[in-house]
């Protein structure tokens, strides 16, 4: 059968595309909901308005948000039956072990907190009602930590054994499936991101409302906050990349290989700044690089010996016997140019931002602003003219789609990376499809789920824009007088809810 | 009991409960185009499941989940084999869930009728589809030797399976009505008492004939009809256990 429409490749198209368009939604889930818990703690402390008209604006954002993950979630679990059958046969009792934990915790966690949050306003006193959101964002977490730790096996697979009678693997260690050296850093660098993300998000549509000068207190609060959150959350990711580079080094060299289009082994080895180089033959034609950088990245010193591609497949070969170890060499090298690229500009803005737009540290006391007012960007001592201000609220909006861009490049170079492998070292993406599924049945379902993801993309795309030009909601009296206990007064039984489908 | 004894006993409950709850979801879904007379009673049912439809659903995570882990074959050739209804499912509770979100968030009339012509729609075939899907996998289905399925689609579709749907579909809508009739108030109560009446009349015949079949086709004496008190324990003398098994049969335990 024709290579390009075999079912392996078209249930992997599918897989690329589902999963992608989901992390969309995950990374700003995760991080929206801890900082709308945060605004709304803020507002349970010190009852300043700004921080509720905050909460209900990135709320809102939130709820469009997590729709979207929540629904695309579902296809995710139930593909790996549908187009990946013997994988399921040869991993459920290892891999299935974290999803089905997920759903039992952490999903039941996060839907019904989120539940008590949309329709608790007018019920629950305010402490309350800001607890569930806090419970929300454990629940994203929690979620998050399992089904990562689920791919981290898939990445490096522990604590099972080889059942030969029955022909699969079977778990014997689910603490360290856990807690083993790949999830950790798994977990660290995706929830970092995830935080980079959520913070870019925020400094995006609150400079677009600054830029305008309109909901100025509020979008003062959410510009400082998004800004912390992006920098801190960027210099994480920075950190833990680095230190999930080094653990990846030790388990899938041919992966980092790849990724730097290091052909054959050096000591000590350059870092790819770019290359052009020619697949078939095994070698770069063109490349820039920065000596000895890598060897530092892969094991902290200048000196040491990195392998290649060429020199680990051969080593694989003999391990696994004769084939081709190698990944898409482009798609891994650009692949990791594009995540570390788009990740570091949005933290780069931020931090830039975090300078801009300082309160009080170095700058002049006549430029120091109030509450009220779009803060000055100032660079040393004088304020940025017109035009550099108005490029950096319009930078400052394009970040917004930045580490959502590394995000997505960011899995497609570890998942192809990790190719020919489905389980690294264990089993083949060749070998993992659905043998009884017919073409016709993938690219019907893949073409289905890419148009109805496309037309979704487009209606919530449509709908933030909507609530973010309409900017935070003014307060009504019921906002301001949450309920003192649980259900509400019961004087107040009459008035109109204040949330309804 | 042994380990997977426990874990079939788990998978059953949280199956069971995933129908229990998001059946009567699907079934207010239904319900909009079946007994609300205008929009703002379509929007007093969909407000009865605004705040549970989220939960109910992660029912199905959870019972996909547990499945996949405590039986991967199971898990894998379901999955794979019921591969066309499952998509329909899936994309079916796709627009669902996102109909239910977004429904409010814009205030034109035609927003806000498309979405609710999609939850009708919405809930309306998974509520079938469930019922095709889980009366295959009681009828049986081909599978090969490597346990995959090779029958084709138009076998999914037997009138054995079908009947199954009807019976989930109407069980679901009517369990919708008896939730509406206990969760709203005034004229839309009483219709919905009235129609839930009628609905677990059809359920009732509906379900005596899937049950009827079933027996006929798979049953034996031990899942045949009887009076209740003779499958007691106490009212069995020890000899006649030996002699059902003797006979093949498992008693009233089986």
């Amino acid at each position: 059968m024709d290579l390009a429409l075999a079912p392996e490749t078209l249930a992997r198209w599918q897989f690329g595309i589902t999963t992608v368009y989901h992390f969309l939604f995950v990374p700003l889930t995760i991080s929206l909901a801890a900082l709308t818990a945060g605004l709304e703690t803020a507002w349970v402390r010190t009852q300043k308005d700004k921080y509720l008209r905050a909460t209900k604006f990135w709320g809102k954002l939130f709820l469009i948000n997590i729709a979207m993950g929540v629904v695309t979630g579902i296809v995710q679990e139930f593909q790996f039956g549908m187009n990946w059958s013997d994988y399921s046969r040869f991993v459920g009792d290892v891999f299935g072990a974290p999803l089905a934990f997920e759903a039992l915790i952490a999903f039941f966690f996060e839907s019904t907190f989120i539940g008590l949050w949309i329709f608790g306003w007018d019920k629950l006193p305010k402490k309350l009602h800001a607890a569930c959101m806090w419970m929300v964002s454990i629940g994203t977490l929690l979620s998050a930590y399992f089904i990562l730790a689920a791919n981290s096996w898939m990445q490096h697979p522990v604590g099972y054994r080889f059942n030969e009678e029955r022909g699969r693997a079977e778990l014997t260690d689910f603490w360290l499936v856990l807690t083993q050296n790949t999830t950790l850093n798994q977990v660290f660098h995706s929830f970092s991101a995830a935080f980079l993300t959520g913070g870019a998000f925020m400094v995006g549509i609150a400079a677009f409302h600054l830029m305008r000068k309109k909901h100025v207190p509020v979008m003062r609060t959410s510009l400082r906050l998004g800004l912390v959150t992006l920098t801190v959350g960027g210099l994480l990711t920075a950190v833990s990349g680095d230190t999930l580079g080094k653990v990846m080094y030790e388990q899938q060299p041919m992966k980092m290989a790849a990724a730097e289009a290091l052909w054959d082994g050096e000591s000590p080895a350059p870092f790819s700044v770019f290359a052009y180089g020619d697949v078939d033959k095994g070698h770069n034609e063109v490349a820039l690089e920065i000596p000895g950088l890598l060897s530092f990245l892969a094991h902290s010193d200048f000196e040491s010996y990195v392998p290649g591609i060429n020199d680990t497949n051969e080593a694989l070969q003999e391990k696994f016997g004769p084939g081709d170890y190698k990944p898409i060499v482009p798609v891994a090298y650009w692949g990791f140019r594009w995540m570390i690229g788009f990740g570091m500009a949005s933290f780069s803005l931020g931090l830039l931002g975090l300078w801009l737009t300082r309160k009080k540290f170095l700058l002049p006391a006549a430029l120091r602003t109030g509450e009220d007012e779009v803060p000055h960007l100032v660079l040393l001592r004088k304020p940025l003219g017109a035009r550099l201000t108005r490029l950096y609220w319009l930078l400052a909006l394009w970040t917004m789609a930045f580490p959502l861009i590394a995000n997505s490049w960011g899995w497609i170079f570890t998942e192809m990376g990790r190719q020919p492998w489905v389980v690294y070292g264990v089993m083949q993406t060749r070998d993992a499809v659905s043998p009884g599924v017919s073409q016709a049945e993938i690219i019907t379902s893949m073409a289905a789920f890419t148009l109805l993801y496309a037309v979704l993309a487009v209606i919530e795309v449509k709908l933030l824009v909507t609530y973010v030009k309409a900017g935070p909601p003014e307060l009504s009296t019921a906002d301001l007088n949450p309920p003192a206990k649980i259900g509400g007064d019961v004087r107040d039984a009459d008035k109109p809810m204040a949330f309804s489908y | 009991m042994e380990l997977h004894d426990v874990w079939f006993v788990l998978i059953a409950v949280l199956w069971i409960g995933y129908f229990f709850l998001e059946g009567f979801d699907f079934g207010i879904g239904v319900l909009t185009k079946l007994l609300a007379r205008d929009r703002p009673e379509k929007r007093v049912l969909i407000n009865t499941i605004g705040p549970v439809w989220d939960g109910n659903e992660v029912w199905l995570l959870s019972a996909g989940g547990a499945t996949f882990a405590a039986f991967p074959e199971w898990y894998a050739t379901l999955f794979s084999g019921f591969y066309l209804p499952l998509l329909l499912i899936l994309l079916c509770l796709i627009v669902r869930g996102v109909a239910f979100e977004y429904r409010v968030k814009r205030s034109e009339e035609r927003w806000q009728t498309n979405w609710e012509h999609a939850i009708f729609w919405t809930s309306l075939l998974p509520a079938f589809l469930w019922g095709v899907a889980f009366g295959n996998i009681v009828h049986g289905v081909k599978i090969d030797a490597e346990m995959e399925y090779v029958g084709s689609l138009g076998d999914l579709l037997n009138p054995y399976a079908l009947l199954g749907g009807l019976v989930t579909l109407s069980l679901f809508t009517f369990h919708g009505a008896v939730f509406a009739g206990l969760k709203t108030l005034g004229d839309i109560r009483e219709r919905a008492r009235k129609l839930a009446l009628g609905l677990g009349a059809v359920t009732g015949v509906l379900a005596l004939a899937f049950l009827g079949w079933t027996q006929a086709d798979h049953g034996d004496a031990a899942s045949a009809p009887r009076w209740p008190w003779r499958c007691w324990p106490w009212s069995r003398r020890s000899g006649s256990r030996r002699r059902d098994a003797k006979a093949g049969r498992s008693g009233c335990r089986g």
